[in-house]
């Protein structure tokens, strides 16, 4: 079997902290995570961002879901679902995106993203779940389209039907957003794990060619230049959406690790 | 709150006011007379997430939103786990469970109970009914192995147990029971919720029965 997570400073015996967790200990002063995933999945995506909102260090490592490294033996028995990404600390396996974001909100400094009040958090959940729900499948679409498609196969025609069919079914939630944000100047009012999903996809979109979904709304244009430059949750010096894949990073199947310097 | 008793995460919602001792009035919302669809319902819930909770002037829909709220309101502390190790089994399991255990339980649901109630001469599928079932079957296994050591699937009760208890309750009430079989882990897991209590209630009584779905019954939460 092949080691997926021999990557970063846990494969190297040298590195500072590399015996971390060996005790069973896990300390949020004393971590380095590793994050499985891919450049052009949102989900992975999305573990990235929590992981600089809460100042979590993450080595990152490509997952090649090109090549269908992810229905690979030795990808199934960290993730038996073949569930992306997946998620390592010291002994600590887990995957998905649900998982994953809540075990780094929890390791996290600083206070929780997730709001106390019943309501804020219905209403951050209703959020999330329209952008999972509503908007994930289609922007998945036109990436597979627009990008993954002809990493795979260079001569790749684009289905024109089904990206013009994306993007008219984008429309109602989009617009919903638009509406939602007319008064707050994140999802729910304060950051939550809503503007994570949300800066995910739209990101995707943007990479994919199709940013005019994005700038036609006017209130979600200007919560995505918010988001843009939104600094770390936790206080570090650091923007999540400087560290997140551009176009040519997918394409070279490359994935940003996170340093924090500044505790 | 709006919801169908043939419907999944309506189901998560009832069993989960039962086991903080929230009271809920139901509403039926008839998904086999296309009820969701009506401008009525899309004006609550504009993506048709179902089901729908109204309490003073607060409107929510949809489980993802509905289970947190009905956890904060009831009685007790909350079901989320505080440390992260056990916070991230909890939400792995449930997104676990709606991606490959939901849609194969919706199968059995249509097949055997919803179709029917619409279109009275409707024939099962066979074949879609043996395929969701291999899926099942598949799941179960991984599933029995991660109960094999503790009573819940995140050590102590939490939300994923909510998840999954509607869905091996439709797996029984549709006549699958059989899936427990040879899983004895997933069985005594099974046995734990089914005796748990709140006061003198059984929590997981709450759920409907086959003849409830077809009567289009659902029960109040007292």
């Amino acid at each position: 079997m092949t080691d997926l997570f021999a990557f970063g400073r846990a494969a190297d015996s040298n590195a500072e902290g590399a015996d971390y967790g060996l005790g069973g200990d896990m300390k949020k002063t004393q971590y380095v995570l590793q994050l499985l995933g891919f450049p052009g999945q949102a989900d992975t995506l999305k573990c990235l961002i929590i992981a600089v909102e809460m100042g979590m260090e993450t080595d990152s490592g490509v997952l090649d879901i090109i090549e269908g490294q992810d229905e690979s033996s030795d990808y199934l028995e960290v993730s038996p679902f073949g569930m992306v990404p997946a998620l390592k600390e010291a002994e600590y396996y887990v995957s998905g995106e649900s998982g994953i974001m809540s075990y780094i909100e929890a390791r996290g400094l600083g206070k929780r993203l997730a709001p106390k009040n019943a309501a804020l958090l219905a209403e951050q959940n209703y959020w999330s779940d329209i952008a999972c729900s509503e908007v994930g499948p289609h922007v998945n679409l036109l990436v597979q389209e627009r990008i993954l498609a002809q990493m795979d196969d260079s001569v790749y025609m684009v289905k024109s039907d089904e990206i013009n069919a994306a993007r008219k079914a984008l429309a109602a939630p989009l617009d919903a957003l638009n509406d939602q944000l007319m008064k707050n100047t994140f999802i729910i009012g304060n950051y939550s794990f809503a503007d994570i999903h949300w800066t995910a996809y739209l990101h995707l979109l943007n990479e994919a060619g199709e940013g005019d979904l994005i700038s036609e709304r006017e209130n979600v244009k200007a919560w995505f230049d918010r988001v843009s430059t939104h600094k770390s949750f936790s206080g570090q010096n650091i923007v999540a959406y400087d560290l997140l894949p551009k176009l040519a990073d997918i394409k070279n199947k490359q994935l940003n690790s996170i340093i924090i310097d500044d505790f | 709150m709006r919801g169908f008793p043939g419907h999944i995460d309506t189901c998560k919602c009832l069993y989960l006011s039962a086991e903080k001792g929230v009271q809920i009035d139901f509403n039926m919302l008839d998904l086999t007379g296309n009820e969701q669809n009506a401008d009525a319902y899309m004006s609550l819930s504009p993506f048709r997430k179902i089901p729908c909770l109204g309490e003073g002037d607060t409107v929510i829909s949809g489980a993802a939103a509905i289970l947190p709220y009905i956890d904060i309101k009831g009685a007790g502390q909350t079901l989320t786990p505080r440390k992260a190790a056990r916070l991230g089994e909890q939400n792995y399991w449930i997104e676990v469970g709606q991606r490959e255990v939901l849609p194969h339980i919706n199968v059995l649901l249509d097949e055997h109970v919803l179709r029917q109630m619409q279109e009275p001469d409707y024939a099962p599928d066979q074949g879609k009914i043996d395929s969701a079932l291999r899926a099942i079957d598949q799941v179960f296994d991984v599933t029995d192995k991660q109960l094999q050591d503790r009573d819940y699937f995140a050590i102590d009760y939490t939300f994923a147990d909510v998840h999954w208890a509607p869905y091996i309750h439709f797996c029984e009430i549709t006549g699958h029971d059989d899936l427990l079989n040879n899983r004895p882990n997933l069985k005594a897991w099974l046995e734990r919720i089914k005796s748990r209590k709140n006061g003198t209630q059984i929590t997981y009584n709450v759920l409907p029965s086959l003849q409830q779905i077809k009567s289009k019954d659902l029960k109040h939460v007292a």
